[in-house]
């Protein structure tokens, strides 16, 4: 991180294929041959309509599905399983609900027996960044969703990975808190430079975090187009440009929806 | 852990978490106030009916003794002296000596098949291959009622603590392990991929995800086994121990004496609703999360 080798890629996909065989016997080609490599210290967008096999393909970037067929590779090393250097934000907040807001933070580096006091002060930060420090004892359950879907994100940055893997984190929230996550995220992963893939459908909420966008076209799920988005940090979603790339990307996404 | 709303002097302090739902239980503290006295009208009627009944002698005495007489047979268990009847019976005094017999027999029992229990059951439910050693072997068990284990028992380990410590271990193994084995399979995946991702190891997983949050399943399987445990001891007591409850319950039953069966019953029921507060009052303690999860209280 921070090394200034922007570009480089963290993880590359060289013709992964998967197929799933599902409960009536008949085979459903989730991922038919994906090529596609994700740069280090960019925000990349999975995007697309569902069925397009972007879950899928970050399940397996986490390391907690194998690809059929072909080789994924993270900063050159086959995947093998999941790895802290990649941590993941779940579509929900997945936190452990026995243990306190801090415990919660503090899990991956307890487990992997990181000295407490880096880990701490890193935790501490994240959690004042998204107002959240006075909630260090509660229970998950004694918060709202949108504060258990922040100490989620706090929990995966807390453990500092290398790439951060985020799965329609947002989708479940109303659309105010949505918005303020989405800022809140931005500001988090931004000051690192942290290496971000993250799957969406939501178009607005793709073009307001991507440096890089992946659109992918369902049955059987391939990448139809690179994009990258140039446009100014901090972005507005009512600015002509934003709608411009609104534009696009509904028309490239819209004809496969239809054709579902 | 619970937040206070409200202090002492009365006034509301400011919510922690504003934008919550308040799914924080009240704190439970005894008062005269909070006795609920629908709950007792049924046992008192039944009293009542039951003390009517021997008043106006609608059965007779050898059947249905009166409440007098049942307290009068629990004394002289309990302490001889309390009355003086004259007429020493087997069961004078015994009381602190059965209780203590059962107990042990009931709680030693109940502690190795449940550890048994937990420790097998969460093997089976994270180890494929430990399942299929094991599992069809006790699922041809199951069926089976373990009280049809009495006979094998007697004959094996003799008379005395042996067979009745045999009897319960058993009976709360198989109450306890398939709730362990579900509680542990039914833990989420993304909980297991969470903590991977954090970078668990697999024995990580299985002591800091798996176990916690198969919890709620193995203290419902605990509940149901400490009842077992008594059923059990009991079983055993009538036929292969010479002392304890449910000796006194069966000879109570061989000498038509009603009034000591019912007093064993009472204390039967006493100690098992006894037992089974200690495991909910543990499960309490050790289920706060799931209790707020869901909204209430076990």
């Amino acid at each position: 991180m921070g090394s200034g080798t922007i570009g480089h890629p963290a993880i590359e996909s060289r013709q992964i294929c998967k197929t799933y065989i599902g409960t009536d016997r008949r085979k459903s080609v989730a991922l038919a041959g994906i090529d596609v490599s994700f740069n280090k210290g960019q925000i990349t967008l999975l995007v697309g309509p569902s069925g397009c096999g972007k879950t899928t393909l970050l399940n397996m970037i986490a390391g907690f599905e194998k690809p059929d067929s072909g080789e994924l590779l993270e900063h050159g090393m086959p995947i093998i399983g999941p790895d802290p250097r990649r941590g993941v934000i779940f579509q929900d907040p997945n936190l452990f609900p026995w243990l306190s807001v801090w415990s919660n933070l503090m899990f991956g580096p307890k487990m992997r027996g990181e000295d407490r006091t880096a880990a701490t002060e890193r935790a501490e930060s994240l959690l004042s960044m998204v107002g959240l420090l006075k909630f260090r004892d509660h229970l998950p359950h004694q918060l709202s969703g949108g504060m258990r879907h922040r100490i989620a994100i706090v929990r995966t940055l807390a453990n500092a990975p290398e790439i951060l893997l985020a799965d329609e984190p947002f989708t479940a929230l109303d659309e105010h808190t949505r918005r303020k996550l989405q800022h809140d995220f931005y500001e988090m992963v931004s000051r690192t430079r942290q290496t971000v893939i993250f799957v969406t459908h939501n178009i607005e909420e793709a073009i307001y975090l991507a440096d890089r966008m992946v659109v992918m076209s369902p049955s059987p799920g391939r990448v139809k187009e690179i994009i990258d988005i140039d446009l100014p940090r901090p972005r507005d979603i009512l600015d002509l440009r934003f709608n411009e790339y609104r534009k696009l990307l509904f028309n490239l996404i819209t004809p496969d929806v239809i054709a579902e | 852990m619970l937040q206070q709303s409200v202090d002492n002097t009365g006034t509301v302090a400011a919510n922690p978490a504003d934008d919550t739902d308040d799914l924080v239980a009240p704190q439970r503290s005894f008062s005269w106030r909070t006795i609920d006295p629908l709950k007792f009208a049924l046992p008192f009627a039944i009293l009542i009916a039951w003390g009517a009944a021997c008043l106006y002698r609608w059965l007779p005495p050898i059947l249905l003794p009166s409440p007098l007489d049942v307290v009068d047979a629990l004394l002289e268990w309990i302490n001889p002296s309390w009355i003086s009847t004259g007429h020493p019976s087997y069961y004078s005094g015994t009381w602190v000596a059965d209780a203590l017999g059962s107990s042990f027999r009931a709680v030693v029992g109940f502690a190795v098949g449940s550890a048994l229990a937990v420790a097998i059951g969460v093997a089976v439910g994270w180890s494929s291959t430990m399942e299929r050693a094991i599992d069809p072997t006790v699922q041809i068990l199951r069926p089976m009622p373990r009280t049809a284990l009495l006979p094998f028992a007697i004959i094996f380990f003799g008379l005395g603590n042996l067979p009745a410590l045999f009897l319960v271990v058993y009976g709360v193994f198989m109450q306890v392990y398939l709730q362990v084995v579900i509680g542990v399979k039914l833990v989420s995946r993304d909980w297991r991929r969470a903590a991977a991702m954090l970078g668990a190891s697999d024995r990580q997983i299985l002591w800091h995800v798996v176990i916690p949050g198969a919890l709620p399943h193995i203290f419902a399987g605990l509940r149901l086994g400490v009842a077992y445990a008594w059923t059990m001891m009991i079983l055993a007591e009538m036929f292969a121990v010479p002392s304890g409850f449910g000796y006194v319950l069966w000879r109570g039953y061989e000498f038509m004496r009603m009034d000591i069966v019912i007093a064993g019953m009472i204390m039967l029921g006493f100690f098992g609703y006894l037992s089974d507060r200690i495991v909910v009052l543990i499960a309490r303690r050790s289920l706060v999360w799931a209790q707020e999860l869901s909204g209430t209280q076990l």
